[in-house]
């Protein structure tokens, strides 16, 4: 048995003159509210939607979709609810062969890659103007800081800008074995990058941000940038800038604000 | 693997009946139990606890049962054929 004859059979059942053929026709099923128990929508020429209300259902119509039940679950289908279903159906379509997730697929472990792989589907939300509030605390809830760090650099371009060249440089020079060590640095310790948090005060900023300075001074890190998306993040950031404006071993050769997200590169003299 | 053609879906709507039909229901802490060993919770593909508030679906294999988010989500492209 096929998912699509057990459509049918459902379909069959419960509407037995529908006048549709098994044959060179394809079928799926869903369980949505409508104005009817069961309704059949062509949604292209040889494809039929089967959705049923269950809250429309009968005792017996309950039954008799409890005894189909099993054979759905065996044929190897998957239940899913409409709106993750949106996310998946998008994920495949439009970003699961993004160069980026098929490039490190393998050469990093496979936490990180889900949190890239999140990261990804997150930054495409972000881009559209969609709120992605919920999946970033998700992400958080998941894989914690390191995935946090890991959405901020995918979205600011690290992984196209930095870690990749990175990684094809160390392949060149057979030292790709050095590659997850200076990536863990570099996602977790974060050298060159700092991201302003809309939980961080300017204050505690201003102090991140001169520790990191400190830091990179002692280990001779001459570079800083610093990201901010959102109007309260990039007041913070400007902020900031006010604070150096007398720092003579500070400089910002570039700062670029647009769409409502900051960066700004600091030298470190 | 999954075809991505046998994919039933459903709405927020439908929840609690669809879980019915499964043969699952929902214990006094939230948890989705089998409906007749109620002390039996189902299980995700981690091994965790499920909240019918987390539920998001299930998929073969002894019942997986997919959280409502959006890395449990997206894991499931790698089973998609």
């Amino acid at each position: 048995m096929t998912f699509g004859s057990i459509c049918k059979n459902i379909l069959d059942f419960f509407l037995p003159s529908n006048g549709i053929t098994l044959e060179n026709n394809t079928f799926d099923l869903s369980f949505f509210s409508g104005n009817k128990f069961l309704e059949v929508k062509q949604e292209v020429n040889n494809h039929y939607n089967i959705h049923i209300d269950l809250d429309k259902a009968t005792p017996e119509q309950i039954k008799k979709i409890t005894e189909f039940y099993p054979q759905i679950r065996d044929e190897d289908a998957l239940i899913l609810q409409e709106n993750n279903y949106t996310d998946l159906k998008k994920y495949l379509e439009e970003l699961k062969n993004v160069p980026i997730l098929k490039y490190f697929k393998g050469k990093i472990n496979d936490q990180d890659y889900n949190a890239l792989r999140t990261s990804v589907f997150i930054q495409n939300k972000f881009n559209l103007g969609d709120d992605v509030s919920l999946y970033l605390e998700q992400l958080y809830r998941e894989f914690g800081v390191r995935g946090r760090n890991i959405c901020n650099l995918y979205g600011e371009g690290y992984f196209e800008s930095f870690i990749q060249p990175f990684y094809v440089l160390l392949e060149a020079d057979s030292r790709k074995d050095e590659f997850l060590k200076q990536f863990d640095q570099f996602v977790m310790e974060q050298p060159i990058t700092y991201f302003v948090s809309q939980h961080r005060t300017k204050e505690q900023i201003s102090q991140d941000l001169f520790g990191k300075i400190e830091k990179n001074k002692k280990y001779g890190i001459k570079k800083l940038n610093i990201h901010g998306i959102g109007e309260s993040n990039i007041k913070k950031i400007k902020s900031f800038i006010k604070e150096i404006e007398t720092r003579t071993d500070l400089k910002i050769p570039s700062s670029i604000e647009k769409d409502g997200r900051i960066s700004l590169c600091l030298e470190i003299i | 693997m999954i075809n991505k053609e046998n994919i039933v879906r459903f709405d927020e709507h439908s929840k609690e009946k669809l879980l019915s039909i499964m043969n699952k229901s929902i214990d006094s802490e939230g948890f989705i139990v089998e409906k007749l060993k109620t002390t039996q919770k189902v299980l995700t593909k981690d091994g965790g606890e499920i909240k019918f508030t987390e539920f998001a679906g299930v998929r073969r294999g002894s019942e997986i049962f997919i959280k409502n988010d959006i890395n449990s989500v997206l894991e499931l492209a790698d089973l998609i054929e």
